[in-house]
């Protein structure tokens, strides 16, 4: 998407660590190896909110859950639940938005792979909706639309 | 003469089972991604001793998030109307031992001593934790483009708020007292003699750090910097770079200082958050007459006057900071606390 | 009294009784638990107190009752967050903390032997009632003794029951005034500031004290200052977020000034001195 596109087009290059390593290596484990993984990760957070005010899809402003009183959505305290509760919060409003742009993660003073949440959303956000977020213009958010029957999600049939 | 001891890099690890053995051992650890942050000793993680960590010790003696005390509430069985409220404060502190900080970090404290060890009000909780806590620092061999603690009073090897101090020599650190609180811990018999490697560590303290630019002298401004900065909308610049970040405030945790939460109170200190210098949405209270709820102006005026000039006016022009450089090297918009103190003085002076 | 051991510890007390004062100000009289500590309590007028109400938070208000007076401690709040709300929903009986008294204070020792203008509005009369009934208490140590209070109708009036007996006093000059006309009301009627205007009270050996919204402020500022009042005889007292409340935290500051120490009573020569945050 471009109004002026300066210079030639480059070919895209494969990286040479998979892309989705982090998340990988995160699917491998199993749920109680996970919770226990975050809660590691999540112990280092300052609660700088660097990965949220580098996000260029967080639209909630001076209504964040990180600061509401009214209502009190979450504590100050300095544990890893309520900090990985952010997290959460914030990967779920962008499910269906967010675009790897990876800056959460780059801004993350800590070296808290954050990104990798998203990138699980993204997966499943893909597998129910068939929906990629940033790549097609013309396709529309899921939150956007509403469809009687989705293909992907059986309802009658479970 | 004070002691003067020497530790192998073979032997340190023994060293640091049998300080753990007796305390609660802090030290950096590696932590994912090149993050190095200060845990509880644990004998199969590596201390990353050749860089400061990237978090500070800070919550050795100032965690982020303390108990001040618990309360109880009980009703008289025989009179249900009457209830009785008691207050149960415990402002005992962890004996700890902090390992592997840099001077910078430790310098941090001697700081906080003067807010929090005031005359007026003394913090016990604060008072406790600092007692009950030793610094073993370990000297800086090289300096970052990011350091500038010898423009606030500092260096790569000052022992300032250190109890012991090690300086990093061939083969291992030389180990010097440099309290009377640290002194004890030079018994250990895995230590030796360290006259020998006085000459070496004294060449790696004699390094000056070349940091950028010439040292500012922030009493040359009048009013301080933090009045140059409002007048002359310097900060414009800055703040704009911050917007980039989506200027969002962030809720900087000593606003909830006294959290209620369940039936304990809690207070909140200042992290070394690093973008702690956005501050907090206004809390809606009522109170003594009605004021507007912009509070403080600008949120990184408020941290920067904090830093170089309020605290300096009232604390005989001692800076409020460590020249870390932690706040230059992790902010992503490359905001540099050193430019805008640079240019309000040069304002200032123009 | 802020216990110098341990700043940050509440004294417990108990709810005597409450008053609903308008529908988002609600007055609060209590005595501590600990009855030695009541009897070792003192204050001056204009020093604040943060109530604690336990499992919610604190909050800063001034001790609204005089020095004087001490049968109780009374606060006024106001409803305007979560503190406060929950705050309303106590009732007599109910267990509250108190820490106080902080900050500074009216400086009522310099104003002995002057003419007093009080000008409050809304909740401002708050910390204005603590000086008030503390120089009627004290009355012949004062000269002239006016109150101007004001608030947008007559339902946002604050102590609504001791408004009658101050208007029947023969010693002090009460003139009450709401924004609007409204039925049934028998006083005055237009702004604070125009009122003041018209009232013109002598600047000289007086001292105004005034507190209310900031813009009732600037505008009364303005208007005390074409009355020929000087920047030292203007007195106010701030509304700051206060933390801790003993000089240590900082949120409170205004530039160097902690409100908690250096306030929140300032004179408007110290004001114009202060960084322009207000």
């Amino acid at each position: 998407m471009a109004d002026q596109f300066v210079g030639d087009p480059i070919t895209p290059v494969a990286p040479t660590t998979p892309e989705d390593a982090d998340l990988a290596a995160l699917t491998a484990k199993s749920v109680p190896e996970r919770l226990a993984y975050w809660r590691a990760q999540m112990d280092r957070c300052i609660r700088c909110y660097a990965c949220r005010n580098a996000c260029p899809l967080c639209v909630c402003r001076d209504h964040c859950i990180a600061q509401s009183r009214e209502p009190h959505w979450m504590t100050q305290e300095d544990t890893a639940t309520e900090k990985f509760f952010f997290q959460l919060v914030h990967a779920m409003h962008l499910a269906g938005r967010c675009t790897e742009c990876g800056e959460c993660q780059r801004a993350c003073p800590m070296g808290i792979p954050i990104l990798t949440l998203k990138k699980h959303l993204n997966g499943t956000i893909r597998d129910l909706f068939d929906y990629q977020a940033g790549v097609d213009p013309q396709a529309i958010p899921p939150l956007l639309q509403f469809k009687v029957e989705e293909a992907n999600i059986n309802e009658r049939g479970w | 003469m004070a002691t003067v001891k020497y530790i192998s890099h073979e032997k340190l690890p023994q060293w640091l089972a049998a300080l753990a053995a007796e305390r609660r051992l802090l030290v950096p650890v590696a932590s994912g991604d090149g993050s190095v942050v200060f845990r509880p000793f644990d004998p199969a993680r590596r201390p990353v001793l050749d860089g400061d960590a990237t978090a500070p010790p800070k919550a050795a003696i100032f965690p982020a998030c303390q108990e001040l005390f618990r309360y109880e509430q009980t009703k008289d069985p025989e009179n249900p109307e009457h209830t009785t409220m008691q207050l149960l404060p415990d402002p005992k502190a962890v004996p700890t031992v902090v390992f592997g900080a840099r001077p910078c970090g430790v310098r941090g404290f001697l700081i906080f001593d003067r807010v929090y060890l005031g005359q007026k009000f003394p913090d016990p909780y604060y008072a406790a934790a600092r007692e009950a806590t030793v610094f073993v620092t370990m000297a800086c061999k090289t300096v970052e483009n990011t350091c500038f603690c010898h423009w606030v009073g500092g260096g790569p090897s000052d022992p300032a708020g250190s109890d012991v101090l090690c300086t990093p020599v061939d083969g291992g650190y030389l180990v010097e007292a440099v309290s009377d609180k640290g002194a004890p811990l030079l018994a250990n018999p895995l230590l030796e003699d360290g006259e020998a490697k006085v000459a070496e560590a004294d060449a790696v303290k004699g390094r000056r750090p070349r940091g950028p630019g010439r040292r500012p002298g922030h009493r040359e401004c009048p009013g301080g910097p933090a009045g140059r900065l409002r007048r002359c909308g310097l900060l414009a610049r800055h703040v704009g770079k911050m917007h980039q970040l989506r200027g969002l405030h962030l809720p900087v945790p000593d606003l909830l200082l006294f959290h209620h939460h369940r039936r304990t109170i809690r207070t909140f200190r200042p992290t070394p958050s690093l973008l702690g210098c956005l501050h907090a949405l206004p809390v809606h209270h009522g109170g003594v007459g009605t004021q507007s709820p912009a509070d403080q102006g600008p949120p990184p005026e408020n941290r920067v006057g904090h830093k170089f000039s309020y605290y300096p006016s009232l604390h005989e022009g001692l800076v409020a900071c460590c020249g870390c450089g932690r706040c230059i090297k992790s902010c992503p918009v490359s905001v540099d606390i050193r430019e805008i103190v640079q240019q309000a003085v040069a304002r200032a002076k123009a | 009294m802020t216990n110098p051991k341990n700043p940050y510890l509440p004294e417990v007390a108990t709810i005597l009784e409450t008053v609903q004062e308008t529908h988002n100000i609600k007055t609060f009289r209590l005595r501590f638990d600990n009855e030695e500590a009541m009897q070792a309590f003192s204050f001056e007028p204009g020093q604040v107190g943060q109530l604690s109400c336990f499992g919610v938070g604190e909050s800063t208000f001034v001790i609204n009752s005089p020095p004087t007076r001490m049968d109780y401690l009374q606060f006024s709040v106001m409803r305007a967050g979560e503190v406060t709300t929950r705050l309303h929903g106590l009732t007599a009986g109910d267990k509250i903390g108190v820490r106080a008294p902080l900050g500074n204070h009216f400086p009522y020792e310099s104003m002995k032997g002057k003419d007093i203008v009080f000008v409050g509005g809304g909740i401002g009369m708050a910390p204005l009632r603590t000086l008030f009934l503390f120089m009627l208490d004290n009355r012949a140590d004062y000269g002239a003794i006016t109150l101007l209070y004001g608030a947008k109708s007559p339902a946002d009036m604050a102590f609504g029951a001791e408004l009658p007996e101050w208007l029947a006093r023969k010693d002090v000059n009460t003139v009450l005034t709401i924004d609007r006309e409204a039925e049934g009301w028998e006083h005055r009627v237009g702004l604070i500031p125009n009122v003041l205007t018209e009232l013109a009270p002598k600047p000289e050996n007086a001292v105004a004290i005034t507190c209310g919204p900031p813009i009732m402020i600037k505008f009364t500022l303005e208007a005390l200052k074409k009355l020929g009042f000087g920047d030292e005889q203007i007195v106010t007292t701030l509304e700051k977020r206060m933390k801790c409340g003993v000089g240590i935290c900082g949120r409170c500051n205004i530039g160097t000034s902690y409100v908690c120490q250096d306030g929140p009573v300032y004179t408007y020569a110290q004001l114009k001195k202060l960084p322009n945050e207000l």
